[in-house]
């Protein structure tokens, strides 16, 4: 049997095209030259709103530019308005009068806004001009996933849960189905706005709204995400930071059961180099920790109880955390 | 609800003889459903299959004319199709039935003209290597491994060339690299098995099935061949690497995991 493809050619087709045609006004310029070069200005602004007004609001990433004539440098911004990592792919279609403007260039912008990328405007040009598209993915490429994390079952410690392993175009996930209507994180992180969207719809609303689902994305330290869909209401807002086990949603009670789907992805390099392949996250089978069976990959439509360790508690700490918390948890234990 | 599949049947020209390379087959497509090109490009899929599997099966005799053609041109009327044949998968875009030796591709609005006739290629593939090797047992893995590789032909060039699936072989680098492929569980996966995976797990079985053939077509055609030929009606794979592959399926699996991270 032939499984539809699960791929798009569309990788950089919801990128966005500017044209800049600038003109640089010599100050010993004869009048009628002046009288073109500022209309040229004028169209030039007249376009540039209209540019401006390309742009998706809804993007997570507003790229935006700046041409400083008196020191004749072009210079890039990037205001990420999400909480996570996103990898930003400028590709020049055209461009002539600028030092080192090559065909494209990449970078990985975290929250906030930030200066990219400069260039110089070449001494010997007399026009400048160029036509830009750019494409943005959720996540960090640069990042290695730690295959080896043990994630914790998403309901309280000691507790039992059934797992199944779901069809899902985009890849694994994981349904379960709880003890109780609270939903634990898996893994800590901050918590991403998903109502921002990249290009290639990870994070954004891609399930059905008319279901009326809730769902969460949580950016992990080693950059894969988790991301939680269910019928219910967040505890956790865009922005805050959460630890493992944290609880994170209440979860509506629908059909006598309470439920929440789970997947675990990032941004895959492997992908992100092929213009042909529009999905570029890969979803993988994280390690979880039961009481039962040890450190195992779920297997499809069994029970497990759920372990939590301080070992586990203490994985995405720093030292100096790991020292602290030990240090505390030895102070409980005395006190008790 | 109007049936608008139609049955084209393979013509062949000698009936139940051994198909000689410079024999011609043609189709008949009294609806025209399929453009010129798709036409010829099919015809070249079915010379050049039929002379691949000749040469897995040497002394083989078979009658291509039991071959049956569907092209349902509605998602509804394929679904049916699917489900009378009992192989119901709503995400699948075409599939072959041993019942009854049909192969059924969907043809809609939404259907790219390549998507089409690679799908067309793979599903030719399952009913070629059927109707050579009847009800022996075929692993899994092997079975859409080469349906995937031959899907990926292009025959629309003077030059007939494989295509090499990028996305595939981008897939199981990842997966190495996630420490999530295990070769010697993988090649003992049943149907079921093999069909859960892959659908749940972003085409695991398919990106991995295919890799493991590109890999050794392009190692050694006339080794993998040979392979190829013994793994039908094998219970175990490792078995025939073991005696087919130099250093036995443990050193496949350490060439082939090599092959695979130097992309």
């Amino acid at each position: 049997m032939k499984r539809s493809s699960l791929t798009n050619t569309q990788g950089y087709e919801n990128g966005y095209s500017f044209t800049r045609q600038l003109v640089y006004l010599l100050t010993h310029l004869r009048m009628k030259n002046i009288l073109i070069s500022g209309f040229t200005i004028v169209l030039l602004s007249v376009f540039q709103a209209n540019a401006q007004s390309f742009q998706d609001m809804s993007n997570a990433v507003q790229l935006s530019d700046d041409f400083d004539e008196n020191q004749g440098r072009l210079t890039f911004y990037a205001d990420n308005k999400d909480f996570c990592d996103y990898y930003l792919y400028i590709s020049f279609v055209y461009s002539e009068g600028f030092q080192g403007m090559t065909t494209g260039a990449s970078v990985v912008v975290s929250h906030g806004q930030r200066q990219i990328k400069s260039y110089k405007v070449d001494e010997k040009a007399t026009r400048y001009g160029y036509n830009y598209r750019y494409a943005m993915f959720r996540g960090n490429p640069n990042k290695k996933p730690d295959v080896e994390f043990s994630y914790s079952l998403p309901v309280v410690n000691g507790e039992t849960i059934f797992a199944e392993t779901t069809e899902n175009q985009e890849g694994y996930q994981l349904a379960f189905e709880l003890p109780t209507d609270t939903v634990y994180a898996c893994r800590g992180g901050v918590i991403c706005d998903d109502n921002l969207k990249d290009h290639t719809a990870k994070g954004y609303k891609s399930f059905s709204d008319s279901r009326h689902l809730s769902q969460i994305t949580v950016y992990h330290a080693d950059g894969t995400f988790g991301e939680y869909v269910f019928k219910g209401k967040p505890l956790v807002y865009s922005g805050q930071d959460i630890k493992i086990g944290t609880p994170i949603a209440i979860v509506d009670n629908s059909l006598e059961k309470y439920s929440v789907r789970f997947s675990a992805y990032f941004l895959d390099k492997n992908k992100v180099k092929d213009q042909n392949v529009g999905n570029k996250h890969t979803h993988f089978r994280p390690f979880f920790q039961t009481y039962d069976e040890g450190k195992v990959r779920l297997e499809n439509g069994k029970t497990y109880i759920c372990e939590l360790t301080d070992e586990m508690l203490m994985q995405d700490m720093s030292k100096g955390e790991r020292k602290k918390f030990l240090k505390n948890r030895t102070k409980e234990t005395d006190e008790k | 609800m109007k049936n608008s599949s139609f049955y084209i049947v393979l013509f062949c020209l000698l009936l139940s003889v051994k198909l000689a390379a410079q024999e011609n087959l043609k189709f008949i497509d009294n609806e025209n459903l399929l453009t010129k090109k798709e036409t010829a490009c099919l015809e070249k899929a079915i010379q050049y299959e039929a002379d691949f599997f000749n040469r897995l099966f040497l002394d083989k005799t078979v009658d291509l004319s039991a071959i049956k053609f569907t092209v349902a041109t509605g998602f509804m009327e394929f679904i049916n199709v699917q489900a009378q044949a009992g192989a119901l998968h709503a995400n699948a875009s075409g599939f072959f039935s041993s019942r009854d030796s049909t192969l059924v591709v969907l043809k809609n609005k939404k259907s790219k003209s390549n998507g089409f006739l690679s799908t067309c290629y793979h599903e030719l593939s399952h009913a070629f290597l059927h109707l050579h090797v009847g009800d022996k047992y075929i692993p899994a893995w092997f079975n859409e491994g080469l349906a995937e590789y031959l899907d990926q032909m292009t025959f629309d060039k003077k030059k007939i060339v494989h295509r090499v699936n990028n996305y595939g072989v981008m897939r199981v680098k990842t997966l190495i690299e996630l420490k999530d492929l295990n070769l010697s569980e993988f090649v003992e996966w049943n149907y079921q098995t093999f069909s859960q995976k892959s659908f749940t797990q972003e085409g695991y079985g398919y990106a991995a099935g295919y890799c493991m053939v590109l890999f050794l077509m392009q190692q050694n055609e006339e080794r993998a061949i040979t392979i190829f030929s013994n793994l039908i009606g094998a219970r175990s794979t490792k078995e025939v690497f073991d005696r087919r592959y130099a250093g036995g399926f443990a050193q496949f699996e350490k060439d082939f995991i090599a092959y695979i991270e130097s992309k």
